[in-house]
């Protein structure tokens, strides 16, 4: 069997980076119309608050387990476990609502 | 006890894989917790957040080498999240091994401390997050004759429940001797792994592990491994298993060897338990 050469192998590799590249991250940043739209639902969220939400979701719930698409789980789903993970997340203060508010406003429901 | 060589080793090699299959099988409920480990060899990109701390039990049984050969490694790790990107850990190593001597043909045993191991990890990006994960790693052994230094940098994607994990290491080798520090070998290592998730508690995939060898520069061999890992968890426990079987050598060496049996085994399999804190 012929094995890949130096060349070949690069190939491989640039193309394997290439199609990681291109697979866009399943967190999505929110948008300008979710937060005015979150805003109607719970006054006080704004563009900056939904972003340290997905900073917080990202930083805190990666490291103990994948972070799941927000629009993967119903909005009861994360009602009932990001108050449920906060102790084991080391969440504090008003964290487990920014991460709430941030998975509820960008779901495509929420749009 | 003498063994009877390496067709028992693969058979033994075969029943405990599954017997632990079954283990698993009883394992498939509950989610993934604390710093769940997809792979047993590769390294995923995520760090514990901080402030979390982790025991983690390593056991790695390698088996078969041109004559009888059995040699279990065992680790344990303390892991502690730094900050939600950084992580650090302590190992304590040690090993057993046992080959057949071939001056008197009777089997031999050997146990040794491999010195402490501390483990840098930083995470620069994360695989569902961002385009891709990456997270640089650096860990340092230290023993009373040897130290090593293993560099790695983790390439990883998560899709869903699928992640693809791949990781570059590189790790030169020194030895303490009449007061000097002499580099000796270095070792160059790429891991690929690829695991999906079955059920909230269990996925399963495959690692593929190729490690070449230099000295003074020159190449002494490159090994090829590949196998099945297994991932269970359930609550904050979590276990991830592996076994990979050597391929044929990309170069062995011995002239005129399919594989390398000087330096590595016919088996490896690797079990790494969480004790959650």
């Amino acid at each position: 069997m012929r094995r890949a050469g130096p060349a070949g192998r690069t190939v491989v590799l640039l193309a394997l980076s290439g199609w990681l590249a291109a697979c866009a991250g399943s967190i999505p940043r929110p948008a300008a119309d979710q937060a005015v739209r979150a805003a109607g639902r719970s006054p006080g969220v704004t563009l900056e608050s939904l972003s340290r939400g997905r900073a917080l979701y990202v930083a805190k719930c990666s490291g103990c387990h994948a972070l799941e698409a927000p629009a993967a789980h119903p909005e009861a789903f994360w009602a009932e476990h990001v108050p449920a993970m906060a102790d084991r997340a080391r969440l504090s203060g008003d964290e487990p609502a920014l991460i709430l508010r941030y998975l509820e406003a960008v779901r495509p429901q929420s749009r | 006890m003498k063994m009877r060589g390496t067709e028992r080793n693969r058979r033994i090699a075969v029943t405990s894989m599954t017997a632990l299959m079954a283990i698993v099988a009883a394992f498939t409920a509950g989610g993934a917790r604390a710093n769940a480990r997809p792979f047993a060899y590769g390294y995923d990109s995520g760090t514990l957040p901080a402030g979390q701390h982790e025991f983690e039990l390593w056991t790695t049984w390698r088996v078969g080498r041109n004559d009888v050969y059995s040699r279990f490694d065992h680790r344990i790790e303390y892991e502690a999240g730094v900050t939600d990107t950084l992580q650090t850990a302590l190992y304590l190593n040690w090993s057993k091994a046992s080959a057949r001597d071939p001056l008197t043909g009777s089997l031999v045993s050997e146990t040794s401390f491999g010195g402490i191991s501390n483990e840098w990890k930083w995470k620069l990006s994360d695989p569902a997050a961002d385009p891709v994960g990456f997270a640089a790693y650096a860990e340092l052994t230290a023993d009373t004759d040897e130290a090593e230094v293993e560099l790695k940098a983790i390439v990883d994607k998560r899709i869903g429940g699928m992640i693809l994990a791949y990781n570059a290491t590189v790790e030169p080798e020194f030895e303490y001797d009449a007061g000097e520090i002499e580099a000796e070998n270095v070792n160059v290592e790429h891991n690929l792994g690829l695991s999906v998730q079955v059920s909230p508690g269990f996925s399963c995939g495959v690692e593929v592990f190729e490690h070449s060898a230099y000295t003074d520069g020159k190449p002494r061999f490159a090994a090829l491994f590949a196998g099945p890992v297994l991932h269970v968890a359930s609550g904050r426990f979590w276990l991830t298993a592996t076994t990979l079987i050597q391929l044929p050598a990309l170069k062995p060496s011995v002239s005129g060897q399919r594989f390398v049996l000087d330096e590595h085994e016919k088996v490896k399999a690797r079990i790494l338990v969480s004790l959650p804190l």
